[in-house]
This record gives structure tokens, sequence and C-alpha cells, in this order.
């Protein structure tokens, strides 16, 4: 009974929302990019420049940044543990993105190191890093806002195994249920491939970096654009969404000209 | 193992070089570093390209139609209405929102009922006992079995809590052996992080 009555007042404190934040708070982001996959066909074009071109923009922005790129399983764990150990510390604004490939297995999305070796659910499972638990583990953090984008939708052509048929695993990423004060972006919608983009240049990244940058544009505002910008030039074939349990004041990447003054 | 360089020093100096951020001396390090490394100018290279165009003025903010209005646009009638559209008809509205209202707070009681199961992971991790410090550790995956084992008892470390996915267990150890068993972790090679857990 305690336990319902926790659950009622917590969400009533989210309900009446803080208000916006009149000073800077700390910005931190973790940046990932994985291109190099061991298997000639599983080779992407665009992560590593997606990566670099996100970090650069956020950089821009006041957001610390650890870039990986080409990263493997060690490397990704340790600056995941390292970026959850700043958040604890600073109690800042995060920002995750990952470009690579991803997969979905009961319902949970999985980023898929370089030189992992997938073939098999149990595979991944072990060797990929469980994009539902990370946002679990921010939310854990205590800080105010996590924000995680998977542009991690890119078919993996060595992982097509029989589970597939069985519905258990299937392409694209799952829908997810963020914890509160949390935003998580996706490419492409769940269940749907996202494009590698054209030479140099991921669609999604592309209108993600340019948004960031417009000023005065809410956080939401922000995706909301880039998915405008993305279905028009895939005409339809992409269609980026989020899942945000996102409550209080706004959170500007970018913030109104009058704000910086 | 060779010690992987740390990405953020790394890329920070690059960046801030791209964007004329650093005093005299810093850049007369990195241009040194420039000279030496052929990969290193090119990935430079980049960034600068990068940082040029991210610089650019932000995009003006179009009055685009909205997402949905736009996919029904391209998709048009290319979407067949489903074997439940049925359901949405004027006449089972109510029965419908009625339906849905009643299986939201079976959800809702089931949720509830298996939140107070005793003997699950998360309610056996959730409080530790007074008197006690809890640190959070993982293992090197390479680590045998037997060598954790006896890290765990020269530590008088007891397991309370994981693995989570990506390795980390929650260990309680008494108060007085906190400060022991956290540096003991932090040195051996069978482990690849450890840090005390906030209460």
């Amino acid at each position: 009974m305690m336990r319902a009555l926790g659950i009622v007042a917590a969400v009533l404190l989210l309900a009446s929302g803080k208000p916006a934040l009149s000073q800077p708070e700390g910005r931190v982001a973790l940046v990932i990019g994985n291109a190099a996959y061991s298997a000639p066909e599983a080779v992407l074009r665009n992560p590593v420049s997606d990566a670099r071109e996100i970090a650069v923009t956020l950089r821009t922005l006041g957001f610390g940044v650890t870039v990986l790129e080409d990263a493997d399983h060690v490397a990704m764990r340790r600056a995941i543990r390292e970026f959850e150990d700043e958040l604890r510390r600073r109690k800042a604004v995060s920002f995750f993105y990952f470009a690579g490939h991803g997969v979905q297995i009961d319902g949970h999305n999985y980023l898929i190191p370089v030189g992992a070796g997938v073939f098999r659910e149990r595979d991944v499972r072990e060797r990929a890093v469980d994009a539902n638990e990370l946002v679990e583990r921010l939310r854990e953090t205590g800080n105010r806002l996590n924000i995680v984008v998977l542009d991690a939708c890119r078919d993996n052509p060595l992982y097509k195994p029989a589970i597939v048929t069985r519905g258990r695993s299937i392409m694209g990423l799952a829908p997810v249920q963020p914890a509160s004060g949390t935003l998580v972006a996706f490419a492409t919608e769940p269940g749907r491939l996202a494009s590698d983009g054209g030479a140099g240049r991921g669609l999604y990244a592309k209108y993600l970096a340019q948004y960031m940058r417009a000023p005065g544009l809410p956080l939401e505002q922000v995706f909301k654009r880039v998915r405008e910008a993305v279905v028009e030039e895939s005409k339809g074939a992409q269609v980026p969404v989020e899942f945000s349990t996102l409550t209080g004041g706004d959170f500007f990447f970018t913030p109104p000209p009058a704000a910086r003054e | 193992m060779p010690e992987t360089p740390d990405p953020r020093a790394f890329d920070d100096e690059i960046f801030a070089y791209a964007a004329g951020e650093l005093d005299a001396a810093a850049r007369a390090r990195v241009e040194a570093r420039l000279a030496a490394d052929p990969a290193l100018r090119a990935r430079l290279s980049w960034y600068e390209a990068v940082c040029e165009r991210v610089i650019e003025a932000a995009p003006p903010l179009r009055d685009l139609p909205s997402a949905d209005v736009i996919i029904e646009r391209i998709r048009g009638n290319r979407r067949k209405r489903g074997f439940f559209a049925w359901l949405g008809g004027p006449a089972l509205k109510p029965a419908a929102a009625l339906a849905t209202l009643l299986i939201v707070i079976q959800g809702l009681v089931v949720a509830m009922l298996a939140g107070e199961r005793s003997d699950t992971a998360a309610t056996r991790s959730a409080a530790p006992a007074r008197g006690v410090v809890v640190l959070v550790v993982a293992f090197n995956p390479e680590a045998k079995e037997s060598g954790i084992r006896a890290l765990l008892l020269e530590a008088g470390a007891t397991i309370v809590g994981g693995p989570k996915q990506l390795g980390e267990y929650r260990l309680q150890v008494p108060m007085n052996r906190a400060e022991f068993a956290q540096s003991l972790f932090g040195q051996s090679k069978l482990v690849e992080y450890v840090r005390v857990e906030e209460r």
C-alpha cells in the first residue's frame, strides 16, 4: 500500500513540473559511431562521420563530449560507466548518441559493438549493449534530463537468423518506455530499418546536427523538425520517432537569442 | 592488454584546436603532434570541415507540414484499413473505451502485485542492511570463477545483486572493511570497474 502511495506521490510530483531553469546546467555527452564491423558486408559507410558531426555540434553547444569510433564491447562498457560516473558527480543534462548496427530481441534493443561477432541471439545478449537497460542506468544517476538518440536501425546482414521467424527478434528497433525525465529518439520507426545515407553523411544525423543549432527551439521541437525534414527528404521511407517522459521546463540546445544576452 | 588512449583527452584537444580555442603553448604542442602524424592531420582536416559546416547559420525554420501529413501524402492509399478498424465505428466507441479502461486497471493491479513479490532480484538488490557498504563491481569477463570467489572471500564481500547486462554486481561488505575491499577490487586484474554505491 505504501509503495502504491509512493508511486502516486511521485507521479504527482512529476506532474507538478519544475520551473524552467534560469541558470545554465552542466552538459555531458557520449557519442559512439560504429562502422568498421568485421565482416565486409556488415561495414557501414556513415556512422563514424555522423558521430563526429554530432560530437562537434554538441561541443559547440557547450557539451563535454566523449567520442568513440569503431568501439568494441570493452570500450563501450568502459565509456558508458565513465559517462554514468560523470553524471553522478555533476547531475548534468546527458546526451547519448549511437550510430551503427542495432537489433531487437524480445523488446530489448541492443547496440552492436565492433568486433562482437554476433550471429545468434545469445551472442547479442552477451556481447552487445542493451539500450533499454542503458536508459534505466542513466535514470539511476539522478540527473534531470537524459536524451538518448539511437541512429542504429541499420540492417545487419550477418544477423538474420531463424529466430526472426519465431517473432522474437526482428529487424529495426523496438519501442521503449523511457524512465522519467528521458527522451529516447530513434532514427526511424520501430521495426523498420534506417538508411545508412549517401556518401559521407547520414540523413538523420545531418538534420539533427542542424536543428540542434537552431536558436530557441525546445528539445521536442528539435526532434519534430528533424522528423519533418527526414520524412520529406526520404520521401516517407524513413520516419524518425521519439518516446518521451519529459516534464517541467523546456530544454534548449541553443537558447533563444534573448536568453543568451 | 594495451592501454587505449583516453578518447576525451584526444578529441577535446583536437576540437579545441579546430575551433581556435587553444592558447599559444597548447597550439604549439598540437602542431608538433600534427607535424609528426599524417593521420592526425587528416583527422584535423575533417574536424575543421565539420566545424565550418556546423558553425554556419542555423537552418531557417520553415513551416513544413506535419510529419503525419507528409506521411499520408506520400503513402496515400497504400495503407489498407486493418482488420480491427471496425472497432473505431461510432456505435462501438464507448464499448471500446470501457474495455480499454478495464484492461488498464487490470494491468495496474497485476503490475502492483508483481512488484510485491519478495524474491525478485530487484527486491533483493534494493535495500542494503545497516552497517554495510555496497560496492558496484564488474569483473573482467576473462576472470575465472575460482579467482573471483577467492577475491570475494579476501574482501569479505557478498554478492547481493546483479549482474547487470554490462556485468556489474552489487557486493555488500561490512563498513569497517569497505575501504580495504574497494582498494582490493580496484587493484585486482580480475576487476574492470568498482565504485561505492550511493545511498
